[in-house]
């Protein structure tokens, strides 16, 4: 990572835990993170908290290292390799976009209500762009069923039920996880047994994402 | 049986979706209309029955609320007629949400078709598609379109094209064979080249990837 990252920018990064003062991290922790948010997200069936700041300054950092790598000495072997190490944070930050995109895309009216009944000042858990693309089609794919379909319906069925289109994560979905702080979960066996389970750090697991899924936003195990 | 032909509908577009996964197929006019047309019938019956159910409980002075009508043991010809009305109703119900998901899923296909295909349709799937799903293709193409040009502006950074990078890459530039005449193709350095059929250029591997979902042109190496 160090040899796209070499000029050591320093991109300012407003820690989310860390509410008190901002934290100052490299290009290459930035990347690090966006990485483990990013691999959190193609393993998780829900959609976590946009990793707002780091995507930004990834974007920011990309369009910097484009200007570089144009500048630099085509005949020297390092040019490719610099441009191989764009391509490939380059491909992070997409996948990691359009892994929430599919998401959104295929959950998008339950995310819209969501959305709508989210109360004031609780975190959005999808990115501005992506709510507007979500209202979007949700509006667009309304009026179509509403066209074609519900209007040629007798008169008391002519009701578009959103309740109806509600496609819900698969919460109790297995995944992978390795441990990166201590933390206790507890784990519903069956309706009303449930077994407390200590996750150490380094260790690995294989559970239901309904058990870890609060500890995954916060960093404290990473899915793999 | 009430019901039946709509659920046709859905076995139909489950199997045809699993037996064909990069293609839309024929849209079942028929099959639509005939359940709407059954709605209509049922909807037909019940505003009937439900008038007598009406005329019958304001005999009995029992209100015209059906649900009291159903627990009312005074008039038992409007309780027959009341469970039929029940029953249509579910039917109803029924062929609604079929015909909803037969319609669903066709648009949840087309719009995979947009990340298969381009925003350009094949003539064999655009034939299989109503004048409205075709539409809808158009419509959704823009609103993808207006969604990756939003990603990082804020960040003064102009769109982020997801149809790009859809593997990850092995090696900056990759050789490639052109299968089919396409003509003059300008890669983001500018230089237009002319993809003739048979041909093999060497470019970097994002730029090339709408080129082969279009099928114009194949990877040599990596």
């Amino acid at each position: 990572m160090e040899i796209s990252l070499q000029d050591g920018d320093h991109v300012d990064d407003q820690d989310q835990d860390n509410d008190e003062e901002p934290m100052v991290l490299t290009s290459a922790e930035v990347l690090l993170r966006l990485e483990h948010g990013w691999m959190n997200e193609k393993m998780s069936p829900d959609v976590l908290p946009p990793l707002e700041q780091e995507k930004d300054a990834m974007l920011g950092q990309i369009k910097v290292m484009e200007r570089n790598v144009i500048t630099l000495d085509k005949k020297d072997v390092r040019t490719d390799i610099h441009k191989l190490e764009l391509e490939r944070i380059k491909y992070i930050v997409v996948s990691y976009m359009r892994t929430r995109f599919f998401k959104v895309q295929r959950m998008s009216f339950a995310l819209y209500e969501a959305e709508m009944k989210r109360p004031r000042g609780e975190e959005s858990v999808l990115f501005k762009e992506e709510f507007t693309f979500l209202k979007n089609l949700a509006t667009r794919t309304a009026d179509y069923l509403k066209e074609t379909l519900i209007s040629k319906m007798p008169p008391i069925l002519q009701k578009f039920e959103i309740k109806k289109f509600r496609v819900l994560p698969q919460m109790d979905a297995f995944v992978f996880f390795r441990v990166v702080e201590n933390q206790t979960v507890e784990v519903g066996i069956s309706i009303d047994e449930f077994v407390t389970i200590d996750l150490e750090e380094g260790d690995l697991h294989f559970m239901r994402y309904e058990a870890v899924s609060h500890l995954v936003a916060g960093g404290a195990v990473q899915l793999i | 049986m009430f019901g039946e032909r709509s659920f046709e509908l859905v076995k139909d577009v489950e199997r045809q979706m699993t037996g064909c996964v990069t293609g839309v197929p024929t849209y079942d006019e028929n099959g639509v209309r005939q359940v709407l047309d059954e709605m209509q019938l049922l909807f037909d019956q019940n505003q009937k029955d439900y008038n007598r159910i009406g005329q019958k409980v304001n005999q009995n002075d029992v209100t015209e609320n059906l649900d009291v009508t159903m627990n009312s043991s005074t008039s038992t010809g409007a309780q027959g007629e009341a469970a039929g009305v029940y029953l249509r109703h579910t039917a109803l119900e029924r062929n609604k949400d079929c015909l909803l998901a037969y319609m669903s899923t066709r648009l949840e296909r087309i719009r995979d078709l947009r990340w298969i295909k381009g925003s350009v349709l094949p003539e064999a799937d655009q034939n299989n598609m109503t004048e409205q799903e075709l539409q809808y293709f158009t419509d959704y193409n823009k609103i993808l379109a207006n969604y990756m040009r939003d990603i990082g502006v804020d960040g003064d950074f102009d769109g982020l094209d997801l149809t790009e990078h859809m593997e990850p890459p092995k090696s900056h530039m990759v050789y490639f064979k052109v299968l089919k005449e396409y003509g003059e193709f300008e890669p983001e350095d500018g230089k237009i080249i002319v993809l003739r059929k048979n041909c093999v250029h060497h470019l970097p591997k994002y730029q090339c990837e709408t080129l082969i979902r279009q099928g114009v042109i194949e990877i040599l190496t990596e």
